[in-house]
């Protein structure tokens, strides 16, 4: 009973007025992208090719602009958002020139576009003939009274009437997919947009660490040291005057103060590159699991050891991870597995039992920079983290991560 | 004396404070930011400020700011700014107005106690403390290199003496010579470097900086 109803009221929808109107619409600027592309080619051939200079940029120029029209058409009609392609920079030469105004992607793809439409062009037969049919069958029967027509048309029409919404969005669904395909970023110019993204954020992150750890070094270490001298200075001043105990005092505190700034130097070192790792990602894994508050298990499954790199950042992911547990979730566990042969890739878990809730959209979070630079290898960061908890993070790295480890170990144990 | 101490780092604050008053000085504030020199200075009028450059809220070059600042409004004020590190271009602008009462030395000066009061009791008395280090830089990046060559290897250490604000009895002391050879020496790079003699020293640092090109 509701699928019937649904099934009348389907045709009269808002959605079924969007698409009828641009099934409508669809074959008027296919056949005007396509006259003026037919055009140039029968004027160019017309003139021995002469004029296909000065006509090609222009006509491509033009199929761009229909590429637009039909995307903007998709977004407010169809509701699909098609991304913009890229338009690559202009290379130097007369080659980037002609490469720029005669062999420029996008437009070609534009035009593949408007063809494989006008070949294939049954959306408008579905989207306007099938939803037509009915209605001016009735129209001719009221006006002109030409009698009825034979009971099986009559019949095919009111059924292609009900069903041409349903017909229409699977047209689409083909219309969609060419649109994406010839019509949207190539999937090349994609992954070269990700490429500089990435590229682009691990710089600015080798650069935001190396200030960090100027930083570090000014407030920390340099400023205590300066301290300290300071201090050894007033003790030699105090005993030089015979003021004894004064001097030992300001002897002590220079003693203990040097202690600490020890202290700060190994732990600058440990966030740099922690000697633990040398022995392997297990044992580096297990002292950092010590070092936090939150009680932590750590399993480490794998058959090799990784390349320093991967091992590097896994420790670092792990580190930031147990941070994050242990301040924000309330855990009373974690548990840390790393596992993964050549052909998967290196995986990690980490879960916690706290109050979940964890994001990668979160402004400032710590998980987003991190996803930030697991993507910038090529790998993924989840969060699984309904509210009440658990949470689970999974890195997974790609296989190429894995591997080249033996050649590494053997360069790294070289010296 | 009455000084007001401006310094981020907690520790070096303390330390400063500490040995101050070791050496009789009354630190009649001391503060973690330029807003608070400021304030501290209008309220406690003191006779030396002690200040660092980088300090927040942007760690750039608010104590320096801060300090030409109070100087301009009171030119009686001693000044004496201390950095972790050497900047030619802060001198410069230290030193733009006058060298009178300026000082610019490393913080690692400090463990040196004696030096340090010596260079504090020098800007105290209206003289120049510059930090060796930033008078080598100077006399490296001068663009009057050529000049300088013609000096002497011993007038030329005179001439980095003279720039860090030191009178002829200290540079004598320092050079173990007798305070007639430092006299000779200057009148020779003087002539050399056709500078206008003058006896106060202030002024004489003064001309050896403008020379340098600060």
């Amino acid at each position: 009973m509701i699928v019937a109803r649904r099934v009348l009221r389907e045709p009269f929808s808002a959605r079924a007025g969007c698409t009828f109107v641009y099934c409508f619409c669809q074959p008027f600027v296919d056949v005007l992208g396509f006259a003026v592309v037919l055009a140039a080619i029968a004027v160019s051939t017309l003139s021995g090719g002469v004029l296909a200079l000065p006509l090609t940029p222009l006509t491509l120029a033009f199929a761009r602009w229909i590429g637009s029209v039909h995307r903007a058409m998709a977004r407010s009609l169809l509701d699909v958002t098609i991304p913009e392609p890229h338009l690559q920079p202009r290379k130097p030469g007369a080659l980037g020139f002609a490469w720029r105004y005669f062999a420029e992607p996008t437009a070609w793809r534009a035009i593949a576009y408007l063809t494989a439409k006008l070949i294939l062009s049954f959306e408008f037969v579905i989207g306007v003939g099938f939803r037509l049919l009915f209605p001016v069958i009735l129209i001719g029967m009221v006006a002109g009274g030409q009698g009825v027509p034979a009971v099986p048309v009559l019949i095919i029409s009111i059924v292609l009437f009900f069903a041409s919404p349903k017909l229409t969005e699977l047209a689409l669904q083909y219309d969609v997919y060419l649109m994406r395909r010839l019509l949207g970023p190539s999937e090349e110019s994609l992954r070269i947009r990700e490429l500089e993204q990435t590229r682009s954020n691990a710089i600015n992150e080798a650069a935001a660490t190396l200030r960090r750890i100027e930083r570090d070094l000014h407030d920390g270490a340099q400023a205590r040291l300066v301290a300290l001298g300071m201090r050894l200075g007033r003790a030699e001043r105090q005993l030089e005057r015979g003021n004894t105990e004064t001097g030992m005092e300001l002897l002590r505190e220079s003693r203990a103060e040097t202690k600490e700034i020890i202290q700060e130097l190994r732990d600058l070192v440990r966030g740099i590159h922690p000697p633990a790792l040398d022995g392997g990602l297990e044992p580096a894994l297990t002292t950092l699991a010590a070092m936090t508050p939150v009680p932590t298990s750590v399993r480490v499954g794998l058959t090799d050891r990784l390349p320093a790199a991967t091992e590097t950042i896994l420790y670092f992911a792990v580190a930031e991870l147990l941070t994050n547990s242990a301040k924000h979730s309330g855990a009373r566990a974690v548990a840390v597995t790393v596992f993964g042969d050549a052909s998967s890739g290196p995986q990690l878990i980490v879960t916690d039992d706290g109050r979940g809730g964890a994001t990668l959209e979160g402004a400032g979070s710590g998980l987003r920079g991190l996803a930030e630079r697991i993507r910038a290898l090529d790998g993924r960061l989840t969060v699984d983290s309904p509210p009440g908890g658990p949470t689970t993070v999974s890195v997974l790295l790609p296989p190429e991560a894995g591997r080249a480890a033996t050649e590494d170990r053997r360069t790294r144990e070289g010296h | 004396m009455r000084i007001v101490v401006a310094e981020d780092s907690p520790i070096l604050r303390g330390g400063l404070v500490g040995l101050l008053e070791d050496e009789g000085h009354e630190v009649v504030a001391a503060v973690p930011d330029a807003q608070a020199l400021r304030k501290a200075v209008l309220e406690h009028a003191p006779e030396l400020v002690v200040s660092d450059i980088r300090m927040p809220p942007t760690h750039t070059d608010e104590g320096l700011r801060a300090a030409i600042e109070l100087r301009e409004a009171d030119p009686r004020l001693r000044i004496l700014i201390f950095s972790q590190y050497v900047e030619t271009q802060y001198a410069s602008r230290l030193l733009a107005g006058s060298s009178a009462g300026v000082g610019y030395l490393l913080k690692e000066r400090v463990m040196d106690t004696k030096d340090f009061m010596d260079a504090l009791e020098r800007v105290a008395a209206g003289g120049t403390a510059l930090d060796p280090e930033v008078v080598s830089q100077l006399v490296g990046a001068s663009n009057t290199r050529r000049t300088l060559d013609t000096l002497s290897p011993r007038e030329r250490e005179v001439l980095g003496l003279m720039a860090e604000g030191r009178s002829n009895a200290a540079i004598a002391a320092a050079m173990f010579v007798t305070e007639r050879a430092v006299e000779k020496h200057v009148a020779s790079i003087f002539t050399k470097l056709d500078l206008p003699v003058s006896s106060a020293d202030h002024r004489r640092v003064l001309a050896v900086l403008r020379y340098l090109g600060v």
